[in-house]
């Protein structure tokens, strides 16, 4: 799987919600090599502060134009920098990387999505990937925020014949609570998925992780940790496998998040 | 037609250790050597130093393992890393097909284990020399517990040296009062060679967790920050030891590497300025070439150890 490094030219970078930004880059190279669910490491500046690339999924790829886009939240020293960045700037940028979304296996139908904050910024990219199936999956997006004001173009599910339900910290905007809470409610009353993928804060990741034990589901979480590399080399990233296993099972060592991951099957391989 | 212009001489000898240039890769920073090999061309790399090797897999320290800091990045791992068996096997042979030298960075939580690292890896082909580590600060055994100890360095790496005819690297911590005398235990035990530094112990703490921001609590402090401090470390050695110095800590650029071999060091390892830009140890090596030809210096030699001290 190569790896390209690239001079991406901005394309456009506007805020797009309270605290959150969307970018579009000219990278011919990672563009056409990627798909959903992977990410990137980007350089924020040609200097040694920030000293680390800041790594960031892309949330769609334009492979015919060489673009793509990423959605990023505003919460350090790297972010600010690349809010205060305009079209035509350059950014280095390290990528594709890691393992991205897998299509769900042949008997999957329902499909949920849940994402937690800027963990939404993957499931464009995916829903783009399960729409150009052939299969007419039914896809229920659960999209938890803090408040309403953060939440990032719910429009673009609603269009794609998604059901849509928003969870707010605040209860500003839809239920009330955490997504985790919404998807158990969901769980218990209605249906249940044959399948579902999840992205967010590693708290919500956890909740997820014991809900689809409890279910005996299968699906894919996209993990979020802190790198140095991105490519495997200083495993700084890494994850306990046991954070993955099934119930009783314990097991010993650990994951590399950006190279075994970002995305992660859960319950039986597919 | 005009005259070729004389090639600058970048190889360097270190004792029994001949390298193409004096760039190296450090160990934990280029993982088995392949990983970035879409990204740059590794032939042209002074060497490759492995991730450290023990006898076993090792799992390394539950995360958080990484923090980054003002200039500097602050990591536990704890030496995971796939076994010796494994890489003989399945990495070794790969990276073989780059035609560039390998030093195999080895590590124990006994002397024995060290030795028995020696006898296994001095039958394998294709090895360039080992560097034996005994300052990693994020292991419970083995490591820096042997490198903050002259008579603890003597034993481990005399063990080494009766086990193995390949060049040794004894890599050592910062983490102590004198590390000239590290040296000279290392010297008189057989080492051919001295790297230097190790990451420098380090801790972060998170004020409103009110938590240690990583899994094994305190680690090791490399990049940018560290840099002064390894380059003092690197001048004390050079003047208590004899023998070949390999300077490490924070080099990013061909000036920071020209300031090691400034001071005296034969040659220099790159660490974390991988992570940042993949191409950093090529760029370095392009850099000192066109330093020593703009400088009118056709070997990189005549700049080593070329450090004027009276004004």
């Amino acid at each position: 799987m190569p790896i390209f490094q690239e001079k991406a030219r901005i394309l456009k970078n506007q805020r797009v919600a309270q605290g959150v930004w969307e970018m579009r880059l000219q990278a011919p190279q990672i563009a056409s090599a990627a798909y959903p669910g992977q990410f990137a490491m980007f350089r924020v500046r040609d200097e040694l502060s920030p000293l680390l690339r800041r790594p960031f999924s892309f949330s769609r790829l334009n492979t015919a134009d060489g673009t793509f886009d990423i959605l990023y939240k505003v919460v350090g020293q790297g972010t600010r920098i690349m809010s205060a960045l305009s079209a035509g700037d350059y950014l280095d940028i390290l990528g594709p990387l890691g393992r991205g979304f897998r299509l769900p296996p042949k008997h999957a139908r329902e499909i949920w999505f849940l994402a937690g904050g800027i963990g939404i910024a993957p499931f464009f990219g995916l829903l783009d990937m399960l729409r150009q199936h052939e299969i007419g999956f039914n896809i229920t997006l659960f999209y938890g925020a803090a408040t309403g004001e953060e939440l990032v173009r719910c429009e673009f599910f609603e269009q794609n014949n998604c059901t849509v339900n928003i969870c707010t910290d605040d209860g500003t905007c839809g239920f009330h609570g955490f997504i985790t809470d919404s998807v158990e409610r969901t769980c218990t009353l209605t249906s249940v998925p044959d399948y579902f993928y999840s992205c967010g804060p590693h708290p919500m990741q956890q909740r997820v992780m014991e809900w689809a034990k409890c279910n005996n589901l299968q699906g894919q979480m996209s993990m979020e940790t802190m790198m140095a590399c991105g490519v495997g080399v200083c495993l700084g990233c890494s994850i306990s496998k046991n954070f993955f296993a099934g119930e009783q099972k314990i097991e010993t060592g650990y994951l590399r998040v950006c190279r075994e991951g970002p995305v992660f099957t859960i319950g039986d391989r597919t | 037609m005009t005259a070729k212009k004389a090639e600058v001489n970048l190889k360097v000898t270190l004792g029994p250790l001949s390298l193409p240039n004096p760039v190296m890769v450090a160990s934990g920073t280029f993982g088995y050597g392949l990983e970035y090999s879409s990204l740059i061309n590794i032939s042209k790399l002074g060497g490759i130093v492995v991730k450290g090797l023990s006898i076993e897999p090792r799992p390394g320290n539950p995360p958080p393992r990484l923090v980054e800091t003002h200039g500097g990045l602050i990591n536990a791992i704890g030496l995971e890393n796939v076994g010796v068996d494994n890489f003989v096997n399945q990495k070794l042979p790969l990276l073989l097909k780059h035609e560039v030298p390998v030093i195999v960075n080895i590590f124990g939580n006994t002397v024995e284990e060290y030795s028995e690292l020696a006898k296994i890896l001095d039958g394998v082909t294709g090895i360039s020399a080992l560097e034996i580590n005994i300052s990693c600060p994020n292991v419970k055994s083995g490591g820096i517990v042997f490198g903050t100890d002259p008579k603890q360095i003597q034993k481990v790496v005399s063990s080494v040296r009766e086990n193995t005819g390949l060049p040794l690297i004894t890599k050592l911590t910062p983490n102590v009062t004198d590390i000239g005398e590290m040296a000279k235990a290392a010297v008189e035990a057989g080492t051919d060679i001295i790297s230097a530094i190790n990451t420098v112990s380090a801790m972060a703490v998170d004020i409103n967790s009110r938590k240690p921001k990583l899994g094994n609590i305190v680690g090791g402090l490399s990049g940018p920050a560290i840099k002064p401090i390894a380059l003092k470390k690197v001048w004390n050695i050079l003047n208590s030891v004899e023998v070949p110095v390999i300077g490490i800590g924070g080099i990013s650029n061909h000036e920071d590497a020209l300031e090691f071999l400034l001071v005296g060091a034969r040659a220099v390892q790159i660490g974390t300025a991988n992570f940042i830009h993949p191409k950093t140890s090529v760029e370095i090596i392009e850099g000192i070439r066109s330093f020593l030809e703009s400088n009118g210096l056709k070997d990189v030699n005549e700049f080593i150890g070329s450090l004027k001290l009276d004004s």
